[in-house]
């Protein structure tokens, strides 16, 4: 049995307590475990930004172990974003060091009297003012916290924007990975916890470890033989820039369009030619997507990890920057300020439309807000970090931002439930937008990537969608649970069933594929009734996507003229919720709870008012 | 062996892929011998295997990456790319 370390900001205690068998049992680990422990430990009703609110972080079972791309951290906690369910991931090297040191999570409650760090060091947790850290970026604090602690702490920390309590505030590690989605770093900023040092030296508990070394070695040498693998590590998910714009899924201009007639100028070739000077991996990684680069601007020179697809997408397209010089130059303001680029690209586009249309002036601005102009965007990150001007609206996210401007904006703020889209337009792709729009988190890809099975099985076909998006929302987050990168099953093909078959020699749990895939569908309907906890009247009419994708069809581009209906999305909605076992008001069904083993959840969501029938 | 009713003196290269749509090839993307009509451009193959070309993004060649327009020669050893999700 391990351990889970119950950090007190409050009190300045940090206590070891057993891991719940339960909770190993039943969720496995990572995003499990997250999803388990919000639901146990925040309160009903818990305010984002209040002391009853808790992040968790949690590696998995496999994190850390001799495998392919082991090193994946789950970062949880009520969204300050969306006011429901609320988790990011990233890789690194956190989640093995939480390992080392002896923890399967840590759980973050309270409030810190004075802006901290906490510093666990093998065990030993220590609290440490802040000082000359706090208001530092991400990336400079980081590196004055190494030259403090030593270059062997592995550190998680948030910017000015995680201070200033933007809503879309993100954990950085490693001078440029993130946990970037639902505002984590918002909720550590409000509990004056700059960054977590992570240290430890233990080793982690392997059931076989004969059997389990023999099959990580053959899952290297299975990796290093597939056919793709030489060829798709020079440029990492930037590749996919050229594959979006073909098949009309780019995000251009606030998502006004799906083609961006730049692309070439941003793409994994302008990458690799231009600014990247070498990759960069995750612990155990064999085929590390990072790369580091340097881009000269009219700003000036940086060094940076990225721009991985979705910045490219998010600061390139969709605010019409075409030169990979001025994506990265933006990516590393969106980093050191601590801001996800996913929802900073958003917001930032979202802006210049409201001022092109109008709807805010260069008074309200502080400037001239154009497409295709570094200086726009720059200037909107950083108003938004500091809380500036526009800024202080920006930091609230793009659905209340549209709420505060007014003047039709909410039909351009691309968002599902209050989390900005990410880097894939889907008018024409029902699959991936049932994926986007009943993701539990909002508008996110990662849970289902659905947008090929539209390509492979016709664009404009609604059958077997809803069931693909499902299949995927349970494949995919199994590697969360299980602390791993899913990327080597994406990128080449890596196949799934060795995990399957490498977890019960690591963990000694005597557990098929199959079953870690239905703890997957059990903690899909945990944090589905998570938020239905937390909003009241939660349901059907969270699950659709931003008016501009049912009312404006493509304007140009190989998607032009496509747009969905809220017919169609009525139709792929009703096919969602029945192969789900949820009601059709979007509601998981109590005798679907129950299969779950998920009774106390349907006791708790019937006392919020909900009706659990079919 | 694929390709539809080509003559059996056609050129004949091998097809696989790398990454989840193999799974909508012929071979479910596991190395195929595929017979293709001679200098086929690969986009032009994959149609003829009803098989939708957006499902990828780029080939390697005999391991040299090219894009779909590729012309293929007898014996050449074709590997498809998926695209891929991330960052």
């Amino acid at each position: 049995m391990g351990k889970l370390l119950e950090i007190d900001l409050s009190a300045g205690k940090a206590l070891e307590i057993d891991t719940p068998e339960d909770l190993i049992d039943n969720y496995t680990g990572g995003r499990g475990f997250v999803a388990r422990l919000l639901w146990e430990m925040v309160p009903r009703g818990a305010a984002p930004f209040s002391e009853e609110n808790v992040v968790v972080m949690a590696p998995g079972p496999l994190s850390g172990v001799y495998l392919p791309a082991s090193g994946k951290v789950h970062m949880g906690t009520k969204s300050p974003a969306t006011g429901g369910y609320g988790d990011s991931n990233m890789g690194g090297h956190f989640a093995p060091e939480i390992k080392y040191a002896g923890y399967d999570g840590l759980i973050i409650r309270g409030k810190a009297p004075v802006p901290s760090i906490v510093v666990i060091d093998d065990g030993k947790v220590t609290f440490r003012e802040a000082g000359d850290i706090w208001g530092t970026g991400c990336i400079t604090g980081e590196a004055k916290l190494k030259e403090q602690l030593g270059d062997d702490f592995q550190i998680a920390i948030i910017g000015p924007a995680g201070e200033n309590l933007v809503k879309f505030a993100c954990v950085s590690h490693d001078y440029g990975r993130q946990a970037g989605r639902t505002g984590v770093g918002a909720v550590l900023g409000w509990k004056n916890l700059k960054a977590v040092a992570v240290r430890g030296s233990k080793t982690v508990p392997v059931a076989r470890p004969a059997e389990a070394f023999a099959q990580g070695k053959s899952m290297y040498g299975s990796c290093f033989h597939k056919p793709g693998f030489k060829t798709w590590t020079p440029y990492g998910t930037a590749e996919v820039v050229n594959w979006a714009n073909q098949v009309g899924a780019f995000p251009t201009r606030n998502f006004s369009t799906s083609y961006f007639e730049g692309h070439e100028g941003i793409n994994g070739q302008a990458l690799v030619d231009r600014i990247r000077k070498h990759d960069k991996g995750c612990f155990c990684c064999p085929t590390p997507c990072g790369k580091y680069s340097k881009a000269v601007t009219k700003l000036g020179e940086i060094l940076v990890e990225g721009p991985e697809y979705e910045t490219i997408a998010l600061l390139g397209g969709n605010v019409a920057l075409d030169k990979i010089e001025e994506v990265a130059y933006a990516n590393y303001v969106a980093d050191e300020l601590g801001l996800d680029t996913i929802s900073g690209g958003n917001l930032a586009a979202f802006a210049i439309e409201c001022f092109e249309k109008g709807l805010l002036t260069e008074e309200q601005t502080g400037m001239k807000l154009s497409w295709g102009d570094l200086r726009t965007v720059v200037h909107l990150l950083e108003k938004i970090a500091k809380r500036e001007g526009i800024g202080e609206i920006l930091a609230e996210g793009v659905r209340d931002a549209a709420e505060k401007i007014g003047g039709g904006s909410e039909k351009f703020a691309i968002h599902v439930k209050g989390l900005e889209w990410t880097g894939y337009e889907a008018r024409w792709a029902p699959a991936m937008m049932v994926s986007y729009t009943t993701c539990d988190i909002g508008a996110h890809h990662s849970r289902s990537w659905a947008i090929t099975h539209d390509v492979a099985t016709g664009r404009d076909n609604l059958e077997g969608k809803s069931g693909k998006a499902i299949e995927l929302q349970h494949v995919r987050p199994t590697f969360d649970n299980l602390g791993i990168c899913r990327l080597q099953w994406v990128e080449i093909g890596f196949e799934m069933e060795n995990y399957g078959k490498l977890f019960p020699l690591v963990t000694g749990i005597d557990c098929t594929l199959e079953e870690l895939l239905s703890v997957s569908e059990r903690v899909w309907n945990l944090t589905r009734a998570f938020t239905a906890r937390e909003i009241p009247g939660f349901g059907r009419s969270w699950d659709y996507p931003p008016p501009r994708f049912m009312e404006e069809p493509v304007p140009d581009g190989p998607a032009k003229g496509k747009r969905i209906t809220r017919e169609q999305m009525d139709v792929l909605l009703d096919d969602y919720y029945a192969q789900r076992g949820w009601n059709k008001k979007g509601i998981p069904t109590r005798a679907k709870l129950e299969s779950l083993g998920l009774t106390d959840v349907a006791d708790e969501l019937q006392r919020c008012g909900y009706d659990l029938s079919e | 062996m694929g390709g539809g009713y080509l003559p059996k003196d056609s050129p004949t290269i091998t097809l696989s892929c790398v990454g989840h749509t193999g799974q909508y090839l012929p071979g479910k993307g596991a190395e195929t011998e595929v017979r293709v009509l001679p200098s086929e451009s690969i986009a032009s193959l994959l149609k003829r295997l009803d098989v939708e070309k957006d499902l990828f993004m780029y080939a390697l060649v005999n391991e040299a990456k090219v894009n779909l327009t590729h012309c293929l020669q007898d014996g050449d050893k074709v590997v498809l790319v998926s695209p891929l999700m991330g960052g």
